[in-house]
């Protein structure tokens, strides 16, 4: 459908133009209006080259009278029809894509035409992606196409991770990017069948974090809205939009949530709507020596600023670190011995360094607590607390690390403090009881089994960190991601890891992140090559870490705050796409890889799944009287 | 059959008057026209010239309905270049004239999209006979094509002279055009001159507006009146012959669309309403009296669309007189005319 034409009265290059929208004779509007974000095309041709065709999108539209140096009350005059001006609405267009790809700009008056739903491959430059099996649906166009997304922008080839910002309650971050994983499993599902070489995107494990509610310990259950209203306009509209994405309007499966135990009861976990199907998570000593997980627990920005007390952790760490290796090479060399004399009765080989250390605890036929105390490891938080109130280890440590008495004391005060703040809800004590002769290793139950998918627990694995305190959640968040990072620098496995954690800017702050700051570094640097792809969700960018937020290849934004948008964090965003962010619908976001030239406006569909506690229906629900007398 | 302008600029040894002085790049105001004293021997009036009366009849209430459609007509000209002979005197001249209306009701107004354009290249042709009946162009991508037309005589003002009667017969022509299809009521900018169709009714028009009036054409006693009319009166209509054509009449009255500047002119917002009728309609009672009376109805409408089209504090060029809406309209056409320095670059790569 015609438009208008290329204008004249505003600069012509090959990357970008403006449409003088056709005008009808009588009542003076656009024959056919055109919106930002529409889709245009046209043809041209030069003497020198073929048929040259063009595609673009709109990302700027304005209108004024048609009139040199108009005045007020000339206007005034116009609209009380005392006078006559011809309006004219001219649009900006970015060009997408030139084929054949010649630098030059379209000749003024060229008719330019709207995009129709099924050529809007050809304006993104989708039809490629397609080919090359890398096309990841994540919405629906203006036009009513499909947006895809480069997954070599994803998924680590060209580039990784994932941004979404927008104000709470209005861009819907948490819903998209579930979303987001949704597609990408399914994607991977789908084209694993068409092409085994992408079997380990089939295979993703993706973790998320639930920040607030038990919003997402429902992931795998009906949303009451699709379900309570399936017969709706509305519903059939989402279910439309997931059969033109090619994916099946569902619940995820295979989801395991894991919560955090209630505070001074360490078997009964912390839910209140998700009272079923959750496992409670938490790190031993072992875990937390084996990850150096021990600066997490003190203030971050104190670490930051105060030297000493960095120092102190630093020392701590490396004097318990040298205790496990101790113990590992005791465990190591007894094992074997332990195993002939019947204690156990499989190969432990396999088993890693801190199963190992726990086998040998569970077999060496002594109290592992005593064993522990021995080789200087505190099995408990408490425990840490004494050790380092201990005189004699206070001096030891004074005298090897060059530290003074009252920094370990200060830094044992702080500890003290962290079990205020839940660290001890998420430090677990070893529990390796055993009797008669083991014929099969159990890993600790409060492990988070993420990477496994064999006994049942799902690709996704929900993490609560709502209900816990503020060190507690960034202890949390540091040691997944430090479990994660460990895993695949070990073993270099194909399979992606999505990561999701909203409120980003809390965890990894533009100043002061300490030590989980730095881990969030690390893993936006380094993550890439190790397939772990961050999805990282927060109100405003602007507040990221800068070396965080710059290495998301994909940056989402949502309904966003005017005084935000200025930042240079959304310089990403061309024309008016900057002040139409602040006016996007809940449900609309503005979609950005680096292979596009424009970012997309999207829609996406409410989701299948629950992302509220007051919307889950337990597929396998209770039925309601009625239903049982019927 | 044409030929190229740069050739004619060749052979007859024209070149362009470097010291012509390019109008108002926008549209040409006119010319005052020269008005006839009005005389005791007119003898047909809408009421009679007493003074008197005629202030009793303006103070009358007067109910004037506003036409549902209106039809504005006017022409533009422009006159590009002038062109000197061999000797150094004006010879001629490019010139273009627009001719175009716009149609106003309660919904908006429309202007037309294609207006009349005539583009001439005025020559003394009778020096030249192989000129005749030829068109001259611009050996441009374009190729615009210019009319060859004659200059009258007429001394120093002989070029602007043929090129406002072209602009006249072109204006004639097109309200011939209009007034054929019958569409709306007519107002034409400017006067009404012999040749141009006449009255056909009150819901037709034609009514010419004419903006600049002269105080010498009315007697003092009742110019004073005119001077005094309130915002949206006229005067009663009076009859005046068209000296050139006799049997054509000239229906004319005064009437008020804004209240003066307390620092303008006291003839600030005064213009003329005219129309012709035919001599002969006029020849009989029956006839004339249903010619005045539809006539009345006529100027009436226009004095209350014309007054209602104005606003205060409007400072346009030649506001109040010229309506908004016509000065609108003259810069419509003059979007039509071909950019002046697009044709001095043609005429620069030719001559």
């Amino acid at each position: 459908m015609r438009i208008g034409n290329v204008s004249g009265l505003k600069p012509v290059t090959p990357y970008e133009f403006w449409v003088r929208v056709e005008i009808e004779e009588e009542s003076r509007l656009p024959r056919r209006m055109i919106q930002i974000d529409d889709m245009v095309k046209l043809s041209f041709n030069y003497e020198r080259f073929k048929e040259i065709k063009a595609y673009g999108v709109v990302v700027e539209i304005e209108t004024c009278w048609d009139r040199e140096g108009m005045r007020g009350f000339e206007e005034a005059l116009v609209t009380s029809n005392k006078s006559f001006a011809l309006p004219i609405y001219l649009a900006k267009v970015i060009v997408t894509r030139l084929e054949p790809f010649i630098s030059v700009p379209p000749p003024v008056g060229t008719p330019v035409y709207l995009v129709e739903e099924n050529e809007t491959d050809e304006v993104y430059g989708f039809g490629p992606l397609k080919e090359k099996k890398r096309a990841l649906p994540v919405g629906i166009l203006l036009n009513g196409g499909v947006a895809y997304l480069d997954l070599a922008y994803i998924l680590g080839d060209n580039g990784a991770h994932i941004n979404i910002s927008g104000v709470s309650g209005v861009a819907a971050k948490t819903s998209y990017a579930t979303f987001l994983l949704y597609s990408l499993l399914e994607t991977g599902k789908k084209l694993s069948r068409e092409d085994a070489s992408l079997r380990s995107l089939a295979n993703s494990r993706a973790i998320i974090f639930n920040v607030k509610g038990e919003g997402l310990l429902f992931l795998d259950e009906w949303n009451t809205e699709w379900k309570n209203n399936e017969k709706t306009e509305r519903v059939k509209e989402w279910k439309s939009m997931f059969e033109k994405m090619g994916l099946e309007a569902k619940p995820f499966e295979k989801v395991s949530y894991y919560v955090p135990s209630m505070k001074g009861d360490e078997k009964k976990p912390d839910v209140y709507y998700r009272t079923y199907g959750v496992k409670i998570f938490g790190w031993d000593i072992l875990d937390i020596i084996r990850l150096d997980l021990l600066e997490l627990m003190f203030d971050p920005e104190e670490l930051s600023k105060n030297v000493n007390i960095q120092l102190a952790v630093s020392a701590l760490s490396d004097t318990l670190w040298n205790n496990y290796k101790s113990l590992l090479d005791e465990a190591e060399e007894e094992l074997p011995r332990l195993r002939d004399e019947g204690r156990y009765d499989f190969d432990m080989e396999s088993l890693r360094d801190d199963d190992k250390i726990r086998l040998y605890l569970m077999v060496s036929g002594r109290e592992p607590s005593d064993l522990l105390r021995e080789k200087g490891i505190p099995p408990t938080f408490e425990d840490l607390i004494s050790l380092l109130r201990d005189e004699e280890f206070r001096a030891r440590l004074s005298a090897e690390e060059e530290l003074e008495d009252k920094t370990i004391k200060a830094m044992a005060r702080r500890l003290r403090a962290a079990r205020k703040l839940d660290i001890d809800r998420v430090w677990k004590r070893l529990d390796l009881s055993c009797f008669g002769v083991l014929n099969e290793y159990k890993p600790p139950e409060y492990r988070l089994n993420w990477d496994n998918s064999e006994d049942g627990c799902g690709m996704i694995t929900v993490i609560d960190i709502a209900k816990l305190r503020y060190r507690a959640q960034t202890f949390v968040v540091g040691a997944v991601l430090k479990e994660v990072l460990h895993s695949k620098e070990s073993a270099l496995r194909p399979e992606p890891v999505f990561i999701f954690l909203d409120e980003l800017n809390k965890y990894a702050p533009r100043m002061g992140g300490g030590p989980l700051g730095a881990i969030f570094r690390d893993i936006a640097e380094r993550g890439r090559s190790f397939k772990i792809i961050m999805i990282g969700a927060e109100q405003t960018a602007s507040e990221v870490d800068y070396r965080v937020i710059t290495q998301a290849s994909t940056v989402v934004v949502g309904h966003q705050k005017v005084a935000e948008l200025k930042k240079d964090e959304y310089a990403h965003l061309i024309g008016a796409q900057r002040e139409k962010a602040s006016t996007l619908l809940q449900g609309e976001l503005i979609v950005d890889q680096p292979f596009l030239r424009v970012p997309m406006t999207i829609r996406f569909p409410m989701t299948p799944w629950a992302t509220r506690e007051d919307s889950h229906q337990p597929r396998n629900s209770i039925p309601s009287l009625k239903e049982f007398f019927s | 059959m044409g030929v190229s302008i740069p050739q004619i600029f060749r052979e007859y040894g024209f070149y362009l008057d470097h010291w012509h002085d390019p109008e108002d790049p926008r549209f040409y105001h006119g010319r005052i026209e020269k008005e006839s004293r009005l005389v005791d021997d007119d003898r047909f009036h809408e009421v009679s010239l007493d003074p008197s009366y005629w202030e009793s009849w303006v103070r009358e209430s007067r109910g004037w309905a506003k036409p549902e459609r209106v039809i504005l007509m006017d022409g533009v000209r422009r006159i590009h270049r002038r062109l000197c002979d061999e000797y150094g005197s004006a010879a001629g001249c490019i010139a273009e004239i627009v001719v175009g209306h716009m149609l106003w009701s309660e919904k908006g107004v429309i202007p037309c999209l294609n207006p009349q354009i005539r583009r001439v290249l005025v020559l003394p042709t009778f020096r030249m006979p192989k000129l005749k009946d030829i068109e001259a162009y611009f050996p441009s991508p374009m190729g615009f094509k210019f009319d060859i037309v004659e200059l009258e005589s007429g001394g120093e003002d002989s070029i602007s002279k043929t090129v406002d009667n072209l602009l006249l017969a072109e204006e004639g022509e097109y309200l011939k055009k209009l007034f054929l299809k019958g569409e709306a009521f007519i107002l034409k900018d400017g006067t009404m001159h012999p040749g141009f169709p006449s009255f056909a009714g009150h819901l037709h028009g034609p009514i010419g507006l004419v903006k600049r009036v002269l105080r010498e054409h009315l007697p003092e006693d009742l110019l004073s009146l005119v001077i005094k009319l309130p915002k949206g009166a006229r005067t009663p209509f009076y009859v005046a012959y068209v000296r050139e054509k006799e049997d054509i009449l000239r229906v004319m009255c005064y009437l008020r669309i804004m209240d003066p500047d307390p620092f303008g002119s006291p003839m600030m917002g005064v213009v003329r309403l005219e129309t012709l009728v035919k001599r002969v309609d006029f020849e009989s009672d029956e006839e004339r009296d249903r010619l005045k009376k539809e006539i009345s109805m006529a100027f009436d409408m226009v004095a209350g669309f014309a007054s209602s089209m104005t606003i205060k504090g409007c400072d346009l060029p030649r506001t109040p007189e010229n309506l908004p809406i016509v000065f609108s309209l003259e810069k419509w056409l003059s979007s039509f005319f071909l950019p002046t320095d697009c044709l001095n670059a043609f005429l620069k790569g030719g001559v």
